[in-house]
């Protein structure tokens, strides 16, 4: 590893939803969305994080956000601390960082014109002071996305689906962010689109050298786009890598369970499916030591008292499994 | 088409224009339609155009004036002299009742102003800030508990005196809490749209999210519900002109002549009769106008009437 910090970098995130309850509304209970969690991304690289539904990955995308509030851990945008930011000091930041949201379809003010959408973050990071400066720039970003300049006038309700993810893409790059956080950006589209969407992220991100963090479940889309991926589940890191390493030789047995079950385009091909048997374990309640034990083939007594810390096993790629040797 | 980011100035200067094709369909006309296809909207808009006008141009409708006392004349049936006849003073009730649709234009408009405004102010703040929910919502609470007309009679005897000013801050602030929880609920949910985080990760400041995506999403319903309180205002002032809380008998309001023909009414109707058919048919144009308008801005609850 260099010296120099990485764009961005997290460090023992934990993030914990109070349950209130009784009297006084006093927090009884709590979520465990994201639990000590750490990564960084470098400058220009995609770094997906994959899991199924619940496991904390867009919890960790709107902490790196700032979109709400982290219980512990830092984040530093290289190298300054950003977590527990107030407002004004978050606004260079916010400069810096924008989301893609899932849904194109409400992530849009339906009341706004495309014009107004896109110069939003214009307007809040004081970018382009005059209304023919805006409207110049708004043209230059609806064509970069690949929409005709002339559509700035149009409604978001007047565009399809697809249209509209680039409009939240184009609003996304109007601040020339370093990040660009991706949660589950291409999931609530066409198949056919999807594949639009991501090329257009990945041109970008060629030209203009955005790092992405790309959150997603969608296994085949994340081995086309990534550089590294990192495997979350029940809101920790079960292991992290670069993506052929993770695809090729996985170190974890919930990465390989996870990767046994994307169907294959042959239907009569034959391997060996690792089927996992019962339930998350609520995150209110999770397993002492591992939190992958309760659904682990190879879990032993060991798993249940010791928390694996991730380990490198060679190559820059970590594995949090007391096993990983053997996996 | 990858056009670079940074503009030079002189690129700024050649900035276009917005294209004057693929223009969006202009709101207006939109709303023209639906004023074409909601008759009764029409009809109230009419109705409260004509009374507004008449409210305007009182001393030139009016045939006397509408103080003037005129002992030998009392109490006349409607004639060629005195159209709607004449009051147990002897003025004439035609005059008074075009005055008194000044008042209560003014004060059902005021009135919707006002509580529109200020209700707005407190249901935005209610909304945004969560300590001060429950504490303003359980002042709502409280306000909301206390009947309309009995809360503003008591305000009335606070403030000592009848003037249209007294008369619109106390009906105002009974009809306040209304308009704070109607505010209140669509800041609530609207606020958890995706797109108001997403105008939060633009860096929009919250006085920027409440004006540019929350504050239009209220507008809507809250110009149907301020048509509703101009109406009930309305009834509101002359009841209390009636009971003698509200406008003093010298400024004629339509509750107050129909108070003073109250004691003759079985054998003089018209002194009540006239007052009270304008009153109607002012409120009935108000509610005809609201109907209208929420079925414009929300074709979902459109019932024909």
């Amino acid at each position: 590893m260099t010296d120099a910090p990485h764009l961005i970098e997290v460090r023992n995130l934990v993030k914990r939803f109070p349950i209130r309850g009784g009297l006084f509304s006093r927090s009884v209970k709590a979520v465990h969305a994201v639990s000590d969690v750490s990564f960084h991304i470098a400058r220009g690289e995609t770094l997906s994080l994959v899991g199924e539904s619940g496991c904390g990955k867009s919890t960790v995308g709107k902490c790196l956000a700032q979109l709400i509030p982290l219980t512990e851990g830092r984040i530093t945008l290289e190298g300054k601390n950003i977590a527990g930011l107030g407002r004004a000091e978050m606004q260079p930041v916010r400069k810096r960082m924008n989301v893609v949201f899932q849904d194109p379809f409400s992530s849009l003010n339906p009341r706004m014109t495309v014009e107004e959408l896109i110069a939003e973050p214009l307007r809040s990071h004081r970018m382009a002071r005059t209304r023919t400066e805006r409207r110049t720039r708004v043209g230059d970003l609806l064509e970069k996305v690949g929409l005709p300049r002339e559509t700035m006038v149009r409604m978001p309700h007047q565009f399809s689906g697809g249209q509209r993810q680039r409009i939240c893409i184009a609003r996304a790059l109007a601040s020339e962010p370093d990040i660009i956080i991706c949660d589950e950006a291409v999931s609530a589209l066409d198949v056919s689109v999807q594949a639009q969407i991501i090329n257009l992220l990945m041109d970008l991100q060629k030209d203009l050298g955005l790092a992405l963090l790309f959150i997603s479940h969608d296994l085949a889309v994340v081995e086309h786009m990534s550089d590294r991926i990192a495997v979350m589940y029940l809101g920790r890191i079960m292991e992290i890598a670069d993506r052929d390493a993770i695809f090729r030789h996985p170190r974890h047995p919930y990465t390989k369970a996870l990767l046994s079950a994307v169907p294959l385009p042959d239907p009569s091909a034959k391997r060996d499916r690792v089927v996992l048997t019962g339930d998350v374990p609520s995150p209110i309640d999770p397993p002492s030591g591992c939190f992958f034990r309760t659904r682990c083939p190879m879990a032993t007594d060991r798993c249940a008292s010791d928390v694996p810390a991730l380990r490198d096993m060679g190559g820059g790629q970590m594995s949090a499994c007391h096993f990983a040797e053997e996996v | 088409m990858t056009a670079p980011i940074n503009q030079t100035d002189a690129e700024f200067a050649a900035a276009p224009d917005r294209p004057q094709i693929l223009t969006p369909p202009p709101q207006r006309s939109r709303r023209m339609a639906l004023l074409i296809e909601h008759p009764t909207m029409w009809i109230g808009l009419i109705l409260l155009m004509l009374v507004t006008l008449m409210g305007i141009f009182a001393p030139w409708i009016a045939t006397a004036d509408p103080s003037a006392l005129n002992p030998a004349f009392r109490v006349k049936p409607p004639s060629a002299d005195a159209w709607f006849g004449t009051d147990m003073l002897g003025r004439d009730i035609f005059s008074r009742t075009v005055y008194g649709a000044r008042v209560s234009l003014v004060v059902g408009a005021g009135v919707a102003i006002c509580a529109s405004v200020v209700g707005l102010a407190i249901g935005l703040l209610s909304g945004f800030i969560r300590w001060a929910d429950n504490i303003v919502m359980r002042i709502m609470d409280g306000l909301m508990s206390i009947p309309a007309i009995l809360l503003a009679i008591a305000l009335m005897t606070l403030m000592r005196g009848g003037s249209v000013f007294n008369v619109i801050l106390a009906i105002t602030i009974a009809e306040i809490p209304r308009v704070a929880r109607l505010t209140r609920s669509v800041v609530l949910s609207v606020r958890e749209q995706p797109y108001v985080e997403a105008g939060k990760a633009c860096g929009t400041s919250t006085l920027g999210i409440i004006r540019r995506h929350i504050m239009p999403n209220t507008m809507a319903p809250l110009t149907v519900q301020a048509t509703y309180i101009c109406a009930s205002a309305m009834i509101t002032e002359a009841i209390l002109s009636f009971i003698g809380a509200g406008m003093p008998s010298s400024v004629p309001s339509w509750g107050n002549i129909m108070a003073e023909g109250r004691a003759l009414w079985q054998v003089k109707p018209s002194i009540v009769f006239f007052p009270a058919l304008f009153l109607s048919i002012t409120v009935l144009a108000v509610n005809l106008l609201g109907d209208g308008l929420r079925d414009a801005v929300d074709p979902r609850l459109a019932k024909q009437v």
